[in-house]
């Protein structure tokens, strides 16, 4: 990405100017990353902030980057996995413990053929997605990294980045073929 | 067209930037390349449609900032950078760090009005606490600090059983509402009031009935929220939402709503547990003799009120033996299907057979 190459050098040297589009375009996305981690709102403010105050200061020692996205995520989530290390306290707790009350998940299908209606579905589905599947599932088809970039922002290996995206899709897939047999199936009904 | 899009598959498009364009731009870009696509490959319709609606929840899924946010974080940082950076002021031209300094200062105050317009004008609250503050009615509240469940009875005849550590505020119901307010886990029981509706403020969820009973679930705190119905018609709206052309989630006895506020998204289905629902209130005998599959199932469909699909057409002349007695209602289906090699699951609100072979 030659925009993020140039932008990244023009921080390195110390353009503050740079520096600002570089968090204008990047604050919202990872905004809505920390919050997977951390519940708290004010924390993930901090945390980004704080990336971002460091960033700074290390501006002439970083070295050249050409996906800043990249760069960036993989910032964050290690801050805030030591962010979270540290204080044990209410690390994972909100969501993982939470869903397993809910394990028998989330095949939420009634006959719609509205395609909005499958999203809230598949939302459903993926909702109750182990964290960590759901986290791939984003990297990889929101916001568009390859599969080595996944893995090395969640710090796993290539292959196992490719089996999760693999067995969420298959039960994505999985689940919205269902979703249309019913709704083939309500139709035959309707006919007859 | 350059790529192979005729053998893609959804997740090939969720990574194209073509398709990315189109869907982030919410149609606007590429709206003739993807028009003249689906023209080309009609059979690529349901993979696209899943890449569409893949896309469109995990765009739900993620939490925006609230508006003024990155205005504030950047007046923090850029604060803290030019504080820690006095060698910076000699070395660099003073025009633009002046500006530099301006801009910042414009955005803190913008950032800031936003911010209080935000808290000022919100929706209404979604927190038990800030509801009962702001309530315009006098209300008393009742906690339950004992380990048992308590009973409370309300001034119109209604019931709430109230979970331990739960808490519900209430008033005599002076206006033309009955409304309540709830932190915990409550079972409500309420008299039939067609002309003056009851309402259930629960954190992020506002549970409105006329007269039935059924189960909020629902603490500071949580995440998921959870409504269940025994008996009667439930409406359930997202908290602020009520009277603004969000639609509610209708919930007819055996059914549940779980809530997730992460993600605003009601996931709708079937109690863990059905009970048998209408008629008599007297319990059903099932005990079938020589019984085709087809009328078992619709015996099953009325006691429980719930909806069961199948396209087995054997089931029609298929007979089945079984006495299935007062065994809950998914272990009945479990023998059923077990017995005529078939399989079901539970879909939402739907209960869908598949296969079936009814060689007996």
């Amino acid at each position: 990405m030659q925009r993020d190459i140039d932008i990244w050098n023009a921080f390195r040297s110390g353009d503050k100017r740079a520096f600002a589009t570089i968090y204008e375009s990047h604050f919202d996305t990872l905004y809505a990353y920390g919050k997977r981690f951390i519940a708290d709102e004010t924390r993930v403010e901090d945390a980004i902030q704080d990336l971002f105050i460091n960033l700074w200061r290390s501006h002439a020692n970083v070295s050249p980057v050409d996906n800043i996205k990249f760069y960036l995520f993989r910032s964050l989530r290690r801050d805030i996995y030591r962010i979270t290390e540290k204080e044990k306290v209410f690390p994972k707790v909100g969501l993982d413990a939470f869903l397993h009350e809910y394990e028998h998940p989330g095949e939420e299908y009634s006959v719609h053929d509205d395609e909005k209606e499958l999203g809230q579905k598949l939302a459903a589905v993926l909702q109750n997605l182990p964290k960590r599947q759901l986290e791939a599932i984003t990297l990889r088809y929101y916001e568009n990294f390859s599969i080595s970039e996944i893995a090395e922002i969640m710090d796993v290996s290539d292959k196992t980045v490719r089996n999760t995206l693999h067995n969420s899709l298959t039960l994505l897939r999985k689940n919205s073929r269902l979703f249309y047999t019913v709704f083939e199936l309500a139709l035959a009904f309707v006919w007859h | 067209m350059s790529k192979n899009y005729g053998d893609f598959k959804a997740e090939d498009f969720l990574t194209d930037e073509r398709f990315r364009r189109w869907v982030a731009s919410s149609g606007q870009e590429e709206a003739e390349f993807w028009t003249d696509f689906q023209a080309q490959y009609p059979h690529k319709s349901g993979e696209l449609r899943l890449a569409r609606a893949m896309w469109a929840s995990l765009h739900e899924m993620q939490d925006q900032p609230e508006p003024g946010l990155r205005e504030k974080v950047w007046a923090n940082v850029s604060g803290a950078i030019d504080e820690a950076e006095p060698e910076s002021i000699a070395e660099r031209p003073a025009r633009p760090l002046y500006r530099w300094w301006m801009a910042a200062a414009a955005i803190l105050i913008v950032g800031g009005l936003t911010w209080n317009f935000r808290r000022t004008f919100r929706d209404e609250p979604v927190v038990y606490r800030e509801q009962v503050s702001v309530a315009s009615v006098q209300l008393k509240e009742t906690i339950n600090a004992t380990p048992k469940e308590q009973t409370i009875r309300l001034s119109d005849g209604s019931t709430v059983q109230l979970k331990p550590g739960s808490k519900l505020s209430y008033s005599s119901f002076p206006g033309n509402q009955r409304v309540v307010y709830l932190d915990g886990e409550g079972y409500f029981d309420v008299a039939k009031n067609p002309a003056k509706p009851f309402i259930v403020y629960a954190g992020r969820i506002v549970v409105q009935v006329v007269g039935t009973s059924f189960r909020v679930t629902s603490n500071t705190g949580k995440i998921k929220s959870k409504v269940t119905v025994m008996s009667g018609k439930v409406k359930v709206f997202a908290a602020g939402t009520v009277g603004k052309g969000k639609e509610p989630v209708f919930l007819v006895p055996n059914q549940q709503v779980v809530f997730d506020a992460n993600t605003s998204v009601f996931a709708k289905g079937l109690v863990a547990q059905p009970v048998q629902v209408g008629g008599t209130g007297e319990a059903k005998e099932f005990y079938f003799d020589n019984t085709s599959v087809k009328d078992v199932l619709h015996t099953i469909e009325a006691a429980y009120g719930v909806t069961i699909r199948y396209d087995n057409a054997a089931f029609e002349s298929c007979k089945l033996t079984a006495p299935l007695g007062d065994m809950p209602m998914f272990r009945k289906l479990d023998i059923i299907c077990q017995t005529v090699g078939a399989t079901y699951e539970v879909f939402g609100t739907e209960i869908v057979i598949t296969g079936g072979a009814c060689d007996l």
